[in-house]
């Protein structure tokens, strides 16, 4: 299913249905998998696990329920997930949520923000100033950010490689795991809270913003 | 065939350690991109932080492309380029004003590189079509349609990726 759409926010719900419908109409027949809106809300029902292309210029974009494989592109539009088995979401300005992806998970992002919940998959994440908080990343994760603050919870199955300019980074491990750090930064600070090991492996480079390995209290 | 570099973080780099290490970095972006350019591309014009690339063929534009992202992490690695990179191509017939390049494909070329994250290579899909007879061992990743600034239609993404270095989906 692709959908695109200027201003109009656009809202897809993956539910237990076998049919599709836009703002309750049913939709079906040739073209039946391309939806265009313009400066219009749309609320769009499919099937759950359902693979989504979603494009708008300004319009925010609310993703419910489980779906699929999604790609979601906006210039200023916030960005909100609920449960995927992928995603690669990208936006200017506008705010990205992410609930739960089975699979891989890219975002990016100029000045907003980036939460995301939980990662099965790799998590690769670059923004320019806004902040990135990834609270449970189980496989490989890439943070790369300019200028905005990095808090990243790694499970102990995870690899991280983090990289800010100015930004400082904090990335977090269940308590007891003994990852092998390699932090590098040219005028921030470096500090690792847990023991040495080798359980995970974490590296961080920065040119001055402050670089930490904790774990969870 | 058109292509932007851009030096992602340039700005605040410049900002934290001088001119003179922003200018270092400049100059190894360069140095790398004329490394690696085939005889049939050349480089267009420095646009501050970034370069426009003129490219004969498609399939060499990615090709290049692909070798220039690793050039480039490498760098990182080895400390030569703290900063990353990310190339937008667009395959069109750009409009040649003396040794420049301008018109509506560089416009889209321009708005591509900046849907690009850092160390991505996106390509239009008239890149992908032009290019795709004579590639090997590179999966194009569909982003979509997408809606840019000042372009009448939303222009289909897709990400270039060696296949040795394809992620899963999307």
């Amino acid at each position: 299913m692709r959908i695109t759409s200027r201003s109009g926010r656009v809202r897809v719900v993956g539910e237990a249905r076998s049919d599709v419908t836009a703002d309750g109409v049913p939709v079906t027949g040739p073209g039946s998998a391309e939806l265009r809106g313009r400066s219009k809300k749309m609320e769009v029902r499919v099937p759950v696990g359902t693979d989504l292309v979603v494009g708008t210029a300004a319009g925010d974009v609310e993703l419910e329920g489980e779906l699929g494989d999604v790609g979601i592109t906006t210039a200023s539009g916030d960005i909100a997930v609920d449960r995927v088995a992928s995603l690669d979401a990208r936006t200017k300005s506008g705010r990205v949520e992410v609930g739960t992806s089975s699979g891989t998970v890219r975002v990016k992002t100029a000045s907003s923000s980036i939460r995301v919940e939980h990662v099965m998959g790799a998590v690769r994440v670059a923004s320019v100033s806004g902040t990135v908080t990834i609270l449970d990343a189980q496989g490989e994760a890439s943070v790369r950010t300019v200028s905005g603050t990095i808090e990243l919870a790694l499970s102990a199955t995870a690899t991280a490689l983090v990289e800010s300019v100015s930004g400082a980074v904090r990335v977090t491990v269940p308590a007891g795991v003994r990852p092998a750090a390699r932090l590098k930064t040219v005028s921030g600070k470096r500090r690792v809270e847990c023991d040495a090991g080798n359980d995970v492996e974490i590296t961080a480079r920065s040119v001055s913003g402050d670089l930490l390995v904790t774990a969870h209290p | 065939m058109v292509a932007f570099t851009d030096l992602v973080g340039y700005t605040q780099y410049t900002a934290l350690r001088g001119d003179a290490e922003a200018l270092a970095l400049l100059n190894a972006q360069e140095r790398i991109v004329r490394e690696v350019l085939p005889g049939d591309a050349r480089v267009v014009k420095e646009l501050g932080d970034g370069l426009l690339l003129y490219f004969a063929a498609a399939a060499s534009a990615i090709g290049t492309g692909l070798v220039l992202q690793q050039r480039f992490e490498q760098a990182a690695e080895d400390g030569a380029l703290a900063l990353w990179v990310r190339i937008g191509m667009h395959w069109g017939r750009p409009s040649r004003r003396g040794d420049d390049l301008v018109g509506h494909d560089v416009n889209v070329a321009a708005r591509i590189v900046d849907v690009a994250a850092p160390g991505e290579l996106l390509c239009s899909h008239a890149t992908v079509a032009a290019a795709r007879p004579a590639v090997e061992a590179i999966d194009f990743v569909e982003l979509g349609p997408v809606v840019m600034k000042g372009i009448p239609e939303p222009i289909e993404l897709y990400r270039a990726e060696r296949v040795d270095q394809v992620s899963p989906a999307p």
